[in-house]
């Protein structure tokens, strides 16, 4: 009977080997070991950190409530941004035109409240590349990427349709969307706004300075 | 200067085509191209054949039929209708001014606004999408990234054959066994597995010791590599939410990879968009190119609270929990916006070629420190690139200690960040 127990033995080594072998494949959705929790973990708020991940430090129903919490969330109506150039705080006030077909209207008469000099022309292109060229196209012709290439609709031509396009109404559909175009408020600042503007203006053709430079003073966002 | 008859004759027929040419394509461009028109003008706000900000085109002549006349006008100057109060125009404007405001008045000629409603004619109703549309299959990349499956066969083949062979030694065993048994041969005593085994590793000691030390040193350097992978997350590719298409967006579509991640210029965090980001194109674009990718799409609408068939937002909105990929212990500190905006780096130099291999999120570096004062060591820095610099280069060579630094510094041609404090333990660790 001996030579049996062996053949068992032998056996069963094998599958326990299997299983050792194939045991080891890392499930896709955990990141692996980590080396000392409390050390990867922040106990101070950081955005985007899942805390809810960490019932050890935090119990099990704070752990599950902030699971069930968005990290990203609006700041509340009305926030001001802070600004470490007083001459700039004008900028990070709210929008007072309202999103409606009166609003832009009315923005017609809005003017740029910056000095548009080249480096601010330099700062719009860059502005521009980022949000506006997949579309839109590198020249502004409603040829980009996404209307080449991905076969959607054609915004109009800046040299085209909306050559006559006042920068108060650009500025107006850059913060509130037109048309198929979204809201870009919560991308770029009020001041990139105006400066990537001023940088379709330039697409439109208008030489700098065309427009009556805004007085430098005098904002008129408190009008 | 005259050319001589026989030289210019032959030309003739030439210049005569090419004069001909060029009248028939002016006459060409003087008919206005409908379908031109409406891509500059219509598209961005009107589909034939479906609703978008404005409404579906399709059938305009026939709605407008006894007004045809204030149709032309309509499209030049909507304002000025609208003040002649036709019952039909309120209709419209009762059903499209609270959502997308007024007509935006289109420069267009009679001959041209014409071109256009033949356009629209013209245009059939789109096919009812076949459901295996080639390419762009959201699930492509991961099916061919899941390999777990033949790790598992490969298993399987290995115990079948093994089973084979045991058993087919126990038939060799048996058959010798059988054999000595005929012969008339006592049976010997060491005929177990073990006992062979043990008979033959006395005799071949020097195979013997080498396999016992090949899988020592496996073994070894298999528990280091272990060890090593302990909080390196490199290759992590958690199940996301949403099967977010990086290839198609930020390669094809060539969208900047800061439209979405917008505050990786100005901020610590490279940003996880919030879903109005992809609602600024997802607006209009509700069909994917594959029944998966309208799927995907739907889940934005879910998340953000859209109805698609009214076009308006219904205040039901549900947070997308996306998994984080990049887990950076707390006690090292990054920022995207000195590696982006003050180093300049792209985007694909630590995370991958996104634009080009398929993928939601999937960890492309391993994040070690390692890693990190390698690249810091490496590469160089423009001092006249920004002010910080500018003044660090000036205290250098004000000193007489400083010019003797720099001098060091610039052995190599260049200065890098680690001389530049890129190695300070305090930069990174606080």
């Amino acid at each position: 009977m001996k030579k049996r127990q062996y053949t068992i033995g032998t056996l069963a080594a094998v599958v326990l080997t299997l299983v050792v072998v194939t045991g080891c494949q890392r499930d896709p959705n955990s990141a692996g070991y980590e080396y000392m929790p409390d050390m990867y973990r922040s106990p101070a708020i950081e955005a985007y950190v899942d805390f809810g991940m960490d019932p050890f430090h935090f119990g099990d129903s704070l752990a599950v409530a902030q699971r069930n919490t968005p990290s990203a969330r609006k700041p509340v109506e009305g926030t001001i941004p802070f600004s470490f150039d007083p001459n700039k705080v004008h900028l990070r006030m709210p929008y007072h035109i309202p999103n409606t077909p009166e609003g832009y209207e009315m923005a017609v008469a809005l003017k740029n409240p910056l000095k548009i000099d080249e480096a601010a022309l330099e700062r719009g292109k860059v502005v521009y590349d980022k949000f506006c060229q997949h579309c839109h196209g590198k020249k502004g012709k409603g040829d980009g990427a996404v209307v080449v290439k991905g076969n959607h609709p054609a915004p109009g031509a800046y040299d085209g349709s909306l050559k006559d396009l006042p920068e108060g109404q650009i500025f107006h559909s850059i913060t509130y969307g037109k048309g198929v175009m979204g809201q870009h408020a919560s991308q770029i600042s009020k001041e990139d706004r105006w400066k990537v503007t001023a940088y379709v203006q330039k697409l439109q053709g208008k030489s700098l300075g065309e427009d009556a430079p805004a007085d430098d003073t005098e904002n008129e966002e408190t009008e | 200067m005259m050319h001589h008859p026989s030289r210019v004759l032959p030309y003739i027929p030439t210049i005569f085509i090419l004069f001909f040419s060029v009248m028939f394509a002016g006459s060409l461009s003087a008919q206005p191209d409908g379908e031109k028109i409406f891509r500059g003008y219509c598209a961005s706000c009107h589909q034939v054949h479906k609703d978008m900000t404005g409404p579906a085109l399709a059938g305009t002549r026939e709605r407008w039929e006894d007004r045809e006349d204030l149709l032309y006008q309509w499209i030049v100057n909507p304002a000025a209708v609208k003040e002649k109060n036709d019952p039909y125009v309120n209709e419209l404007l009762a059903k499209w001014e609270p959502r997308a405001g007024l007509m935006t008045a289109q420069p267009l000629t009679t001959e041209e606004i014409t071109a256009v409603l033949d356009y629209i004619d013209a245009t059939p109703p789109p096919a009812p999408k076949v459901a295996d549309a080639p390419g762009a299959g959201a699930d492509d990349g991961r099916a061919a990234a899941d390999d777990g499956v033949p790790v598992f066969f490969l298993a399987l083949i290995g115990l079948v054959l093994l089973i084979i062979i045991l058993s087919l030694s126990s038939v060799r065993r048996a058959l010798s066994g059988a054999v000595k048994e005929r012969d008339g041969k006592e049976e010997e005593e060491s005929t177990s597995y073990m006992a062979e085994i043990r008979a033959w590793m006395w005799k071949n000691k020097v195979v013997t010791s080498l396999i016992v030390i090949f899988f020592i040193v496996m073994g070894a350097v298999d528990v280091w590599d272990r060890l090593m992978a302990v909080g390196v997350f490199e290759g992590y590719e958690p199940e996301q939410p949403i099967a977010f298409n990086h290839t198609l967006h930020a390669g094809e579509l060539e969208i900047d990879c800061q439209y979405c991640h917008s505050s990786a210029a100005d901020s610590k965090h490279a940003g996880i968009p919030s879903a109005n980001v992809c609602m600024n194109c997802h607006v209009a674009i509700d069909e994917g190119r594959s029944e998966e990718g309208t799927q995907e799409i739907a889940k934005i609408y879910h998340a953000v609270g859209w109805d698609k068939d009214e076009r308006m937002y219904t205040g039901q909105e549900h947070p997308i929990a996306w998994v984080k990929v990049h887990n950076l212990p707390d006690h090292a500190f990054f920022s995207h916006a000195q590696h982006v905006s003050v180093a300049g780096l792209e985007c694909q130099t630590c995370h991958g070629p996104v634009d080009e291999e398929y993928t939601v999120g999937k960890q492309f570096a391993p994040l070690t420190m390692g890693w990190c004062i390698d690249c810091h060591n490496n590469s160089a820095i423009d001092l006249n690139s920004s002010e910080y610099y500018a003044e660090m280069h000036r205290r250098f060579v004000e000193d007489e200690r400083g010019r003797e630094m720099l001098k060091k510094y610039l052995e190599d041609g260049s200065v890098s960040v680690a001389e530049m404090g890129g190695w300070e333990c305090a930069k990174c660790h606080y």
